[in-house]
């Protein structure tokens, strides 16, 4: 079997997996998101790193789920764990949804009450 | 003597004073300045004066909905954000729930349920059931109209997994009790939409059906377009064909 990953793969794949990387480290740099949101990011790249820079393991890993080529064993790889993001975000917009409808109700609610309690206090008022 | 002073104290307590029912109408309205101030006033007039109260839940309607009831004072709760019809429920149900009434109504905004029908679904709730639906259906018989289908749709749905046949199952204008209020108040995924009536007859509700008669909408759009309606029946049939029954039932 031939072990060589192209070249030019593997300089993409690195390419892809550093910039990812460093466009991460800089949105925590600057505080535009949370560490705990990023680390699923940050260990990603690193491990897209560690494909691209020793594909020996990643012919071992394809050769053992089955897969003929390698880069279809990557590309398959990438698409479960995209799979799995996506899936993980829908529940995470949809508790936001819900969180936001929440809080909105109770802001209604609180305006509400605010109101009902000065039209009480104004009434109270004018009978004196 | 003792056998009398029992018989006695059984009479008393079936005499026992029981305090008329707290009803809540709960109004939902988005964009309905053209016909609110007359449902509202209609409602007013046509209610028994004791124990009925009404809140109209303003969906942040970009018309003069605040405005109007601001100035007619009418008793509303004004949403800082648009939530669509099931948002601007819960919120009505909310209020119920945390002022303590006993039985929440909701019907349109746009006047097409008319209110001379609340005391009868009162009623019903009155007599041991947890939901009171206004059908137009129940006597009457169900034209055959491509809204009618969808309508056909569901009511077997809903036959077919809980057993229980509800003969307008879209039908906007219920009455829940005490302990409906506080779950469809205080849970996730109760809109106030036939999935979740179907829900709760699994969990036990006894869901009882009036006549009623309902006009057509006058004035201002409905929630539904064609393609709204195509894609609310698809849901709702989902939630109740594939879902609700892998929900937890206590």
């Amino acid at each position: 079997m031939n072990f060589v990953i192209t070249i030019d793969l593997q300089i993409l794949l690195a390419l892809c997996s550093v910039g990812t990387f460093v466009y991460a480290i800089q949105k925590i740099r600057k505080s535009k998101v949370r560490i705990d949101d990023m680390i699923i990011w940050i260990l990603g790249s690193l491990i897209l790193l560690v494909f691209s820079l020793f594909p020996r393991f990643v012919f071992w890993a394809a050769d053992l789920v089955g897969f003929i080529k390698p880069v279809n064993f990557i590309v398959t790889g990438v698409i479960f764990v995209l799979l799995i993001l996506l899936f993980r975000q829908a529940v995470a917009l949809s508790q936001l949804k819900e969180r936001l409808s929440d809080l909105t109700q109770e802001i209604a609610l609180l305006t509400k009450d605010l109101e009902d309690e000065k039209a009480a206090v104004n009434q109270k008022n004018k009978e004196f | 003597m003792w056998g009398a002073t029992v018989i006695f104290k059984n009479i008393l307590s079936t005499w026992e004073y029981s305090p008329p029912m707290r009803v809540l109408v709960i109004i939902p309205a988005y964009n309905e300045a053209e016909s609110l101030v007359q449902v509202v006033t209609d409602l007013k007039r046509k209610l028994p004066p004791e124990g009925y109260d009404y809140v109209l839940v303003n969906d942040c309607s970009r018309d003069a909905t605040a405005k109007l009831c601001r100035e007619h004072g009418f008793n509303h709760i004004n949403l800082p954000l648009n939530l669509g019809l099931p948002g601007a429920m819960r919120t009505g149900f909310r209020y119920a729930y945390r002022k303590g009434y006993d039985v929440a109504v909701q019907i349109d905004g746009d006047g097409q349920h008319r209110p001379e029908y609340i005391p009868a679904l009162i009623a019903e709730i009155e007599k041991g059931a947890d939901i009171a639906i206004g059908s137009r259906f129940l006597t009457h018989p169900k034209p055959w109209t491509a809204r009618m289908a969808g309508s056909r749709l569901l009511a077997w749905a809903i036959k077919l997994t809980t057993g229980v046949t509800l003969t307008d199952p879209t039908s906007g204008m219920r009455a829940l009790n005490r302990q409906q209020i506080a779950d469809f108040a205080n849970n996730m995924n109760y809109p106030p939409q036939a999935d979740a009536i179907a829900y709760q007859i699994k969990r036990g509700a006894v869901v009882r059906e009036i006549q009623v008669e309902m006009d057509d909408r006058t004035t201002g759009a409905s929630y539904f377009s064609f393609v709204t309606s195509i894609k609310y029946m698809m849901q709702k049939l989902t939630a109740i064909l594939l879902i609700q029954g892998f929900r937890k039932v206590k």
